[in-house]
C-alpha cells in the first residue's frame, strides 16, 4: 500500500492553505473600502433622529452645529455656549462669500427636549440666517 | 573562470505572510473607520417676515413623546394614519407644528414624517421656531 504523506510535489504547503482565507480577506478589504465612508467623526457623539426623509445632505457651504442631548453646544467642532451663538455665527459669516448659498446644519441628539432646540434656533435665526437643516439618520425599518 | 549566469537557480518564491500581514491591517483600518450610517437632511425654513403671512394655518399640537397629537381640536395618535389621512385631506392649508413641554426632537421629527406620510404638503414649524 503506497500512503501519501504530502511531501512530494507540494514543497510549500502552507502558502498553499492560506490562499483561501486571503481571497476572503481581500472580498472583505475591497467590501468596506467600496461600501463604507471614511468620513470625519464629530467632536462628540450624538444620535440624532430618525427619519423616513430622504433629501440627502447637499454639498455647498455650512455652518455645523452639534448639540448633545445634555444640551451642550458645538459650532464646528468648538465649544460654545447658546447665548453666544448668536455672536459666534456673525463672527464666522465673514469667512462666506456667498451668504445666499450658506446653510446651517444642526445635528442634535433625538432626545434633545424641543424647547432647547428653539432656543437655538431663535440664536440662529437672530444671526440672520434662515437656511437651517436638521440632520437626520434614514430610518431602517420602512424600506 | 566560472560566471554565475544565473540560470541555474531555482526561481525564488515569494512567501505570502508579509502580504497577508498588510492585507489584514488594511482590512482593520477600513472596517473600524467607515461608517454605513446614510445621513438625511430635514429643511426647517425658518418664518421670516415676508412668509410667515401665510393663508389658513391649521394647529397640531405635539402633546407627548407618545406620539398624541391635537389637530384641529380633534385628538389622536400617530399610529392611526388613516384618521390623520382624512384630516390631512380636509385640511388643505398649512400645517403649522406646535409642541408641548418636554417632547424631544425625535417626537418633532416622527410627526413631521407622519404628517408628510399622510399627504400634507405644507408643513410648517411656526409655532417651534421662534
Amino acid at each position: 500500500m503506497i500512503v501519501d504523506t504530502g511531501k512530494i510535489g507540494r514543497r510549500d504547503s502552507t502558502d498553499d492553505n492560506v490562499i483561501p482565507l486571503i481571497n476572503i480577506v481581500f472580498l472583505m478589504l475591497i467590501f468596506f473600502m467600496v461600501a463604507g465612508q471614511v468620513s470625519k467623526s464629530d467632536v462628540v457623539k450624538t444620535d440624532p433622529p430618525e427619519s423616513v426623509n430622504d433629501a440627502k445632505l447637499q454639498d455647498q457651504d455650512s455652518i455645523d452645529l452639534i448639540m448633545t442631548s445634555t444640551g451642550a453646544l458645538y459650532i464646528d467642532d468648538m465649544t460654545i455656549e447658546v447665548a453666544g451663538l448668536k455672536s459666534a455665527i456673525e463672527h464666522k459669516l465673514a469667512e462666506y462669500s456667498d451668504l445666499d448659498n450658506l446653510q446651517v446644519r444642526v445635528k442634535v441628539d433625538a432626545d434633545l427636549p424641543v424647547t432647547e432646540l428653539r432656543a437655538l434656533l431663535r440664536q440662529v435665526r437672530d444671526a440672520g440666517l434662515v437656511r437651517v437643516s436638521l440632520i437626520t439618520r434614514l430610518s431602517e425599518s420602512d424600506s | 573562470m566560472l560566471l554565475d549566469t544565473g540560470a541555474a537557480r531555482k526561481p525564488a518564491r515569494i512567501s505570502l505572510t508579509p502580504l497577508i500581514d498588510v492585507v489584514f491591517i488594511l482590512l482593520l483600518f477600513f472596517m473600524l473607520s467607515s461608517s454605513f450610517t446614510q445621513w438625511r437632511q430635514l429643511d426647517l425654513p425658518i418664518p421670516t417676515a415676508a412668509t410667515s403671512q401665510a393663508k389658513e394655518v391649521s394647529v397640531v399640537r405635539l402633546l407627548d413623546n407618545e406620539g398624541s397629537i391635537s389637530i384641529e381640536g380633534e385628538h389622536l395618535v400617530l399610529t392611526q394614519q388613516a384618521r390623520l389621512a382624512a384630516v390631512v385631506a380636509a385640511h388643505p392649508g398649512v400645517f403649522g407644528i406646535d409642541v408641548a413641554e418636554g417632547v424631544n426632537t425625535q417626537s418633532l421629527v416622527r410627526l413631521v414624517d407622519a404628517l408628510k406620510l399622510a399627504g400634507a404638503e405644507n408643513v410648517s414649524l411656526g409655532g417651534v421656531l421662534p
